[in-house]
């Protein structure tokens, strides 16, 4: 019924020094494993696995980092991420 | 998405008291239209005489509703300034978007009070999924589930206590969700 989720996985070297900012997805006890793996599919294009596996570690670890990018970049992701009932903030990489 | 009767009326409850922390309270009557954000009143004279659509511009602060702050909540964890700022300029397009996608299940649950169900494309399912989670989110706020383990908790509630009834609502809402993701194929 729906379309899948792009599968077009977000390259890491789109990372450059002046782009030096990360959005950190954190654990909540209320949102749903698959509803977080599908989430982060739809909103970033990963892969399933890649999308599990970021979700398995906000889980375990209680946060990850989901996306890098300029300061602007990542406001709208936390935006997007937000609109989804997600708990997310950004902060300077490194 | 099929829905006994009581189930609709169960979920318009849910959703129209999402709607309306969500609308501030403000204007209670008057939910969101699906293509009409709640509309934030314009203290931007330039903005005005160029007829352009720009965040409000006053400060917007942070909710003190535990439930409407993990609706909407900080985007630094270390930053207050920035952090009012991100608010200022989101706050009223966020505050929209949630309530249009409340709106759209309100319509859907209106066709299912009378047919029993209905089909979801692929616009109406994304709405159902993210009102669902606010929904959930909101029940969770009011029943202090802070760790996975106060799940536990409650589900030990004895049968009278008041918040065994709102546990089963987040509880069903979740099955919902599931339901939801494995129609579209994401389980």
């Amino acid at each position: 019924m729906s379309s899948a989720p792009a599968q077009v996985e977000r390259p890491e070297s789109d990372v450059r020094p002046d782009q030096p900012w990360v959005t950190i997805v954190w654990d909540d006890p209320v949102n749903l494993m698959t509803y977080v793996t599908y989430v982060f599919q739809k909103l970033f294009g990963y892969p399933k696995a890649k999308a599990e596996r970021l979700m398995m570690q906000v889980h375990v670890e209680g946060r990850a980092a989901v996306s890098v990018g300029s300061r602007e970049q990542m406001e709208n992701d936390v935006q997007r991420l937000h609109a989804h009932g997600l708990w997310a903030t950004l902060q300077k990489d490194g | 998405m099929r829905l006994g009767e009581a189930e609709v009326r169960l979920l318009v409850q849910v959703v129209d008291e999402l709607d309306l922390l969500l609308s501030g309270g403000a204007d209670a009557d008057q939910p969101a239209t699906s293509d009409q954000p709640a509309p934030a009143a314009s203290t931007d004279p330039l903005a005005e005489m160029a007829g352009l659509d720009w965040p409000d511009s006053t400060a917007v602060e942070t909710p003190t509703d535990p439930a409407l702050r993990r609706l909407l909540p900080d985007a630094y964890r270390d930053d207050d300034a920035a952090a009012a700022e991100f608010r200022r300029y989101t706050d009223a397009t966020l505050r929209g978007e949630k309530r249009a996608d409340a709106t759209v299940v309100r319509q859907g649950l209106a066709s299912i009070a009378v047919t029993g169900k209905r089909v979801l494309d692929d616009r109406q399912t994304q709405a159902w999924l993210r009102c669902l989670t606010d929904a959930r989110l909101v029940l969770a706020s009011r029943l202090d589930i802070e760790k996975a383990d106060d799940h536990q908790r409650l589900a030990r509630l004895d049968a009278d206590d008041p918040r065994t009834m709102i546990y089963t609502v987040y509880s069903w809402l979740g099955g919902l969700l599931e339901d939801l993701l494995a129609a579209i194929g994401a389980t």
